[in-house]
């Protein structure tokens, strides 16, 4: 509660300094009082005074009363501040009727009080409209409560009035002491303005610096902006590419392979159907078959691509069904054989692995020349491993195609692992291994 | 932001404050309320001695008998007083007490302060009460004696005791020297000759030995002439500079017939002036007391009216005694049924008749009793007091005429025995005045 600001400790001095003037004021009329009684001059000063003074022991008690309501009002004001609490502005207007009596109890000799009253204002007076008003009605009632503007019409007696009933030695103390007094509080009124208008530089300078800072973090933003939105087109770029690639590869894997396979057979019936007619006739509906598979992968692929998702199949008869096709209607030749404990996989991993084997079966064919396949699958303790051999021309220096790339590309994305060797007339091996994330065996 | 019910709980607990509040406030008027129970002390100022300096014997008399009266007509209410004032004192002690804001609820009203405690406001206006007040009729008492509680044309006092002042004439004395004595309507210019034949050395020891008049002064004259003294800030707009010539031609020829001579307080009594002026306090004072009638033996003595200057206006001054109450009265109810009581009362005014001697405010006890006192109702009857009364003047109510007539009557008198031309004095005295009605005070 207890504020120890320095505008608020001089407004608590001037609160101080008002109690003082209202003492000394009590003071000089009660001690005029007695020396009027002492000289039997209280006719005589009814008779000089133009009213009926007021009682000084009234003057004493009811201004200091009306001073504590002040300054029980200042505590009271302070604390609904805190609480956000209505009703300020309500003691404010009793405020002023404060300082109207103690003006009053002053015999209109002592308006200083106003002076306080604006600072009280100022202070708790927090919208603006209010405060302006207040404000300009505390200014005239301090311009217009002045014992010359009213004697006349109020029954009164100045300050003066009394003090001029005084030796000239206390008269001079008298006026001293309440022209000092009057200056005190005045210093303190100006005092309290000179500070209030530096808090308000202060706050301005604050304010003015918290913008320029403002509008830094804004500039700083908008260009954070401007390249959030160059990455953003980088990436719709890259997700355009990545789908391009994943169509290129599905439409290499399903028609390279199925074309690949055809290709073989209709060299196998070019070169019988002189001689052997009828096996080259038998021969060539495998292949019509072979080629009706891959219409249908075709198609197949272009559902997936338009729904992308996967129809489920599984792996091993997929397998089985691709190697029994090429065996069938190629002369290629395709051992596979199958170790572990089958483990069903995810449809991705599925996926991959099909596409891997049907992969390296086609380069086999297509770049080995090959004419004997050995595929070998196994699972292993979560682990998937594929091998393919083939007795197929090999190769120096292994370029890696698109295929073999894209076989690449797809172990890394599910962490898996990927070798191969391969030497000139020695064919081309390639191990590949994958970890199964959720393994378990076929129901 | 504000917490709806927090603020709910705030407007609860300023509802519970202010019944608190409110029920102390209560409680204390309550308290109050109990305490009037009690007897209301009614406070009362008065003082012995007067302002006709006749001596009064047992001078709270009337106001113990009074008061022992209305405290039996209201019994919840006590009447107090401080006895011991002497009329001197008074004035400075009445004040004392205004500035320490204890003066009395009700009081009675000097003349020399009715003008200033009217004006700063100590004086509470009786108008509303008079007018409210069913049992209250001014018309029952002599006009000039409420006329005497109006200031600025608001009733601030209520007569209680009048004293009118008129002429006494000796008729013996009168007769010795050939004149016949002067009827009611006699004017200005008999009385200097009648004046002027009265004074004269009769022993030849070269001094004079027998008198005019005494206690005749420039002020009668201007009275007479119908002059009267307004409130202003220049001499010649508060008095009329004409008739105060006329009165200053007045006083200097007395001055001349006595060739300057003072006439000796005691002359009147032992049988050597013609005419004295006489209050009526003075009058019954003097007649009904053997011892005090034994001065006046050897010669008859009649009331008479002021000279005038024309007939038929003969003007004198009247004396009052005016209750007035305090504006800061607590009981103002109770000090205005006091006041009443005391002017209105017919027992109390009786009391006025028996106890002083003063004549009540009231008509009809006063008709009453002068006619019931046998010695009295010889030489002044009622027709007498009600004309004398009637034509009375009273002083003027501005601030400063006390002061003022003071001085005036000084200077008038310092230049007379300077024997300065008319021309001379009136300056002076214009001067004079100017400076007191220029004065801050």
């Amino acid at each position: 509660m207890l504020e120890t600001t320095p505008i608020s400790i001089i407004r608590k001095l001037n609160y101080l300094v008002n109690v003082v003037v209202i003492l000394f004021f009590s003071f000089i009329i009660s001690s005029t009082t007695t020396k009027i009684f002492d000289g039997f001059l209280a006719r005589e000063f009814l008779e000089r005074v133009q009213y009926l003074p007021i009682i000084p022991q009234n003057i004493a008690v009811l201004a200091m009363v009306y001073m504590l309501a002040l300054g029980a009002s200042n505590v009271l004001k302070s604390y609904l501040l805190k609480k956000k609490f209505f009703g300020v502005k309500l003691l404010l207007l009793v405020d002023f009727w404060l300082c109207f009596m103690i003006v009053y109890y002053m015999n209109f000799s002592y308006r200083g009080i106003f002076l306080l009253l604006m600072m009280n204002i100022i202070t708790y007076a927090k919208e603006p409209h209010a405060r302006v008003w207040m404000l300009i009605f505390a200014l005239i009632s301090f311009i217009l409560l002045d014992y010359d503007i009213w004697s006349n019409r109020l029954s009164m007696l100045s300050l003066t009035e009394y003090v001029d009933y005084n030796s000239e030695e206390v008269k001079i103390f008298m006026l001293v002491g309440k022209n000092l007094l009057t200056s005190i509080n005045e210093i303190g009124f100006i005092g309290f303005l000179y500070l209030l208008l530096q808090n308000k530089i202060n706050e301005n300078a604050a304010i003015s610096s918290l913008n320029t800072k403002l509008r830094e973090t804004a500039s700083e933003l908008k260009m954070a902006n401007m390249q959030l939105e160059d990455f953003a087109q980088t990436m719709e770029e890259n997700a355009k590419m990545k789908e391009r690639n994943r169509l290129a590869r599905e439409i290499h894997d399903i028609l390279g392979h199925s074309l690949t396979s055809i290709t073989t057979g209709l060299e196998a019936c070019v070169s019988i159907i002189g001689f052997e007619p009828e096996v080259a006739q038998k021969q060539l509906g495998k292949i019509l078959d072979l080629s009706r598979k891959g219409l249908d992968d075709v198609r197949r692929s272009v559902r997936e691509l338009k729904v992308d998702t996967i129809s489920k199949y599984e792996l091993i008869p997929a397998v089985t069904d691709m190697v029994n096709d090429i065996n069938e209607c190629t002369p290629v030749k395709i051992d596979m054989e199958i170790s572990g404990v089958i483990l069903k996989l995810k449809e991705d991993e599925e996926q991959t692995v099909y596409r891997i084997i049907q992969e390296s079966i086609t380069n086999a064919i297509r770049h080995g020349k090959a004419s004997h396949i050995d595929l070998h699958i196994d699972f292993y303790q979560h682990i998937v491993n594929v091998m393919v051999t083939d007795n197929g021309k090999g190769s120096v220096n292994v370029e890696e195609g698109f295929g073999l790339t894209h076989i690449r590309e797809r172990i890394a994305m599910l962490n898996g692992t990927m070798e191969y060797e391969t030497n000139p007339g020695e064919g081309f091996t390639i191990y590949v291994g994958i970890p199964i994330r959720w393994g378990s065996a076929y129901d | 932001m504000i917490d709806k019910s927090k603020l709910g709980e705030n407007v609860k607990k300023s509802v519970i404050a202010l019944i608190v509040i409110a029920l102390i406030i209560i409680s204390i008027f309550f308290v109050q309320g109990l305490k009037s129970d009690k007897k209301t002390v009614i406070q009362i100022g008065i003082y012995s001695g007067n302002e006709w300096g006749v001596p009064q014997i047992d001078v709270y008399r009337i106001y113990d008998e009074a008061i022992k009266l209305f405290e039996k007509a209201n019994p919840d209410v006590i009447v107090q007083y401080r006895s011991g004032t002497l009329m001197e004192d008074y004035s400075e002690w009445l004040a004392q007490k205004i500035l320490n804001g204890n003066e009395p609820d009700v009081f009675i009203v000097l003349g020399e302060d009715f003008d200033t405690l009217s004006s700063i406001g100590m004086l509470q206006p009786l108008d509303t009460y008079m007018k409210d007040d069913s049992t209250f009729h001014p018309e029952d008492f002599y006009k000039k004696g409420i006329e005497a509680g109006i200031y600025d044309g608001y009733q601030y006092a209520m007569p209680f005791q009048i004293v009118p002042t008129f002429m006494i004439v000796n008729e013996t004395l009168l007769k010795d020297n050939n004149l016949t004595v002067p009827e009611m309507d006699w004017t200005l210019e008999e009385f200097l000759r009648m004046c002027n034949e009265l004074t004269k050395d009769t022993n030849q020891d070269g001094i004079n030995d027998q008198f005019g008049v005494v206690g005749y002064g420039w002020e009668n004259t201007y009275y007479a002439a119908k002059g009267t003294f307004e409130a202003g800030d220049k001499a010649i707009e508060v008095y009329d500079e004409e008739k105060l010539r006329k009165a200053i031609e007045v006083s200097k020829e007395l001055y001349t017939q006595n060739s300057g001579q003072i006439v000796p307080p005691y002359a009147f009594d032992q049988g050597l002036v013609g005419f004295k002026t006489f209050s009526l306090a003075e009058f019954r004072a003097y007649k009904p007391y053997p011892y005090k009638v034994k001065k006046y033996s050897d010669f008859t003595w009649e009331p008479l009216s002021f000279p005038s200057v024309d007939h038929n206006t003969s003007i004198g001054k009247l004396y009052t005694v005016q209750w007035g109450m305090s504006s800061r009265s607590k009981n103002k109810d109770l000090a205005w049924e006091f006041i009443k009581f005391m002017s209105n009362d017919d027992e109390v005014q009786q009391m006025v008749w028996d106890y002083t001697y003063t004549l009540p405010t009231k008509i009809s006890v006063s008709n009453k009793a002068s006619a019931q006192d046998e010695l009295l109702s010889n030489v002044l009857d009622s027709a007498f007091l009600e004309l004398v009364i009637d034509q009375s003047v009273i002083e003027p109510t501005f601030k400063k005429y006390q002061k003022l007539i003071e001085s005036m009557d000084i200077r008038i008198k310092v230049n007379i025995m300077d024997d300065k031309s008319m021309q001379e004095i009136i300056r002076s005295v214009r001067e004079e005045a100017d400076n007191i009605l220029e004065s801050e005070n």
